[in-house]
């Protein structure tokens, strides 16, 4: 799952996770407001069937507990007990100008409704019902007649049409989440394009088309930034090139002329010397800037890398290795049938970089091991000196940090050719990997690991 | 070889003087330089000499201009020398039938050896025979002298031989024998190639086990080593 993917996805549940909420929030809310207004009522509620408790009939007479006034006063309710016919038979602050007697017909209709505009409720009595009305207007009474079987169809209905919404709900919201995540897709493409130097190309259309058009041109202004600064370097590089040509060749030649004083031939030598340093430079200069800048070519053809390996090492041998350093070799058995696919001057260089690397920082000699080794998907180089080794801070600077970042201090500043970001450059553009590390007692190694060519 | 003709054309004064002066200090005798394409065409129109470096970059008629018609009339060889660098430049060169290239900045060392070895390639000296610590190789004959005995050599063993005489004092590295005895797929050719390099030794070294003259790289390839 990709980050934008994994965005929406957190968008989308979090989304559910708010309408939960909303409604866990309205459950409870309800369920406050109810309590508060039961604390509120203005008539505390009576307990009707206490109250009929109260009332019983002793020795023919009917009659109350005290307590039962100070109940109905509380409330300015009054009550009465009616027999089987309707009659009055006991009162409590019964109005004088309400009737003792109540028809079938009356008694049904006030027991739902109201007795002459007070609300009422009653209770069957052994001895008849009782009946407790409350003051004008304290009280709603409304009444509710439905068909089990409409009801039990309303309530399934209400209840299939909630789970419908919600259901719908999320749907619509996944669906938006979705569009606006293929909308967005291409233009995050774009901006990661981007980031790696890579041309940006985003199709004008819909209504995020003005944003493309932005990143469109934002990618050719770098690309064309990146085009004229590596050019500039390469035209650089060249200019150099014949001038440093002559002064290495007159060096050259005062270094070899035996006539002239030999301190001025030593001159000369150092003279070669750092002029071979420059074009090294140069070199590595206008290459690094071409990978940075995706401008090299890569032309990939079938390498063996124990070849490549032998190759390199016999050029530094007959380049007139000195005596302080050694360079040995060791390769696996069957190692010639193994291929890598790569740029082999590129290759070349890397190998050669690593090895020049641990020479130029060891200047009072060291062994240098190359081998070559093989993993199920990877050929491994791996370069291991009995040198100085590297500080570890900077051994973690540069598996860590960016190429561009490893060459530069705290302040910016360059602090190390660019010798080592080639080699991280070249090993990125052949999707490696690279790992530097120091070994005991004390010496670098560097492992290289490049994908092995599967031979059909 | 020093008494071989060479038409050196670079645009830059400086390097031109610079370049004469290393072929007349390595012993050259013979060389000519322009400063152009146009006044390089003029000069071969007189004499074809025996080799030919060519800048790529000049203003006017450029390297690869000027080398599509030397290539009209003649097969002269060629070393280009470019201050480009690029891959392209380098194929371009070779494809239009330059036999190397020379990248600027170069020391001196490089272009005397490239010359040379383009010099040995294109002008093969007749009677060449290789003196080596216990027997002398005639090259023509493809021959091995050892004392009173004579010994030839295989086809494979000559281009062999050839290629580490061809970089003598230096080392070659096994893939490339094995290409030279067997072209482009050379891999599980090794052991073939040992079994070459054992025969050689046989018949050029006074003691095959302790070889003097072809001496083993370890783990890398293989050296010729002259007489002294």
């Amino acid at each position: 799952m990709n980050p934008v993917q994994r965005f929406f996805r957190k968008y989308f549940l979090s989304t559910i996770g708010i309408l939960l909420l909303f409604m866990i929030l309205n459950v409870v809310l309800i369920v406050a407001i109810c309590l508060a207004a039961n604390h509120n009522m203005a008539t505390p509620e009576l307990s009707i069937r206490q109250l009929a408790g109260m009332v019983t009939e002793t020795d023919g007479t009917i009659g109350a507990e005290p307590e039962i006034r100070d109940r109905l006063n509380e409330v300015d309710a009054w009550a009465m007990l009616l027999n089987e016919e309707g009659a009055v038979i006991w009162s409590e602050g019964m109005p004088e100008d309400l009737p003792c007697k109540y028809t079938a017909a009356q008694i049904a209709k006030f027991s739902r409704w109201y007795l002459e505009d007070y609300p009422v409720t009653i209770w069957e009595h052994p001895l008849g019902l009782f009946v407790v009305c409350y003051p004008p207007g304290s009280m709603q009474k409304y009444s509710f007649t439905m068909e089990t079987e409409f009801l039990q169809t309303y309530i399934a209905g209400v209840g299939i049409e909630f789970v419908a919404n919600v259901l719908l709900m999320l749907f619509l919201f996944w669906n938006n989440s979705r569009r606006i995540a293929r909308a967005v897709q291409p233009i995050l493409a774009g901006i990661g394009d981007m980031a790696h130097g890579r041309p940006v190309s985003l199709v004008e259309r819909g209504e995020l088309a003005e944003v493309n058009a932005e990143l469109n041109r934002a990618g050719r202004q770098l690309q064309k930034k990146d085009t004229a600064r590596s050019q500039w370097i390469s035209g650089i590089s060249h200019d150099i090139r014949t001038p440093l040509s002559i002064m290495l060749g007159y060096a050259s030649e005062i270094e070899d002329n035996s006539v002239l004083p030999t301190e001025v031939q030593k001159q000369a030598g150092m003279i070669r010397r750092q002029g071979e340093k420059l074009r090294q430079l140069v070199i590595d200069l206008n290459l690094a800037s071409k990978l940075e800048y995706s401008m090299q070519p890569m032309k990939k053809t079938l390498i063996s890398p124990v070849e490549l390996s032998r190759q390199v090492i016999s050029d530094f041998v007959n380049d007139g290795l000195e005596d302080r350093y050694s360079i040995e070799f060791h390769w696996p058995s069957h190692g010639e049938d193994l291929f890598i696919e790569g740029d082999y001057a590129l290759l070349v260089r890397m190998l050669h970089n690593i090895i020049g690397n641990s020479m130029e920082h060891n200047p009072n000699g060291c062994s240098i091991a190359i081998s070559v080794e093989v993993n199920p998907s990877a050929c491994v180089f791996v370069l291991q000196d009995t040198g100085c080794g590297m500080e570890e801070s900077l051994v973690a600077r540069l598996n860590a940090e960016p190429a561009e970042q490893i060459m530069q201090n705290e302040q910016g500043e360059i602090v190390h050719g660019n010798g080592l970001k080639l080699v991280r450059q070249i090993i990125a553009a052949h999707n490696g990997r690279i790992h530097f590390s120091n070994v005991p007692p004390h010496g670098l190694a560097v492992i290289m690991e490049l994908p092995v060519k599967k031979q059909s | 070889m020093n008494d071989r003709a060479i038409l050196v054309v670079d645009d830059e004064l400086d390097l031109l003087t610079m370049i004469r002066s290393i072929f007349e200090r390595a012993g050259f005798t013979q060389i000519m330089t322009a400063e152009s394409g146009e006044a390089a065409l003029s000069l071969l129109s007189q004499k074809i000499p025996d080799m030919v470096v060519l800048d790529v970059m000049m203003p006017g008629m450029d390297g690869f201009a000027l080398l599509k018609e030397i290539r009209q009339v003649s097969q002269v060889p060629v070393l280009m020398l470019t201050a480009k660098g690029e891959a392209e430049d380098r194929c371009t060169g070779l494809e239009l039938g330059a036999d190397d290239y020379l990248v600027k900045p170069f020391l001196p060392k490089e272009l005397l050896l490239r010359v040379g070895a383009i010099l040995k390639r294109a002008y093969p000296e007749s009677g060449r025979v290789v003196e080596l610590a216990a027997a002398c190789v005639d090259l023509d004959k493809a021959e091995v002298r050892r004392g009173a005995e004579t010994f030839s050599l295989t086809a494979k063993e000559y281009a062999i031989f050839l290629k580490l005489w061809e970089n003598a004092g230096k080392v070659v590295t096994i893939g490339t024998l094995c290409q030279t005895a067997c072209g482009e797929i050379w891999q599980g050719y090794e052991t073939t190639l040992m079994t070459h390099i054992r025969h050689l030794r046989e018949k050029i070294e006074a003691n095959p086990s302790a070889p003097v003259s072809l001496v083993t790289a370890k783990g890398l390839g293989y050296k010729l080593v002259g007489k002294g």
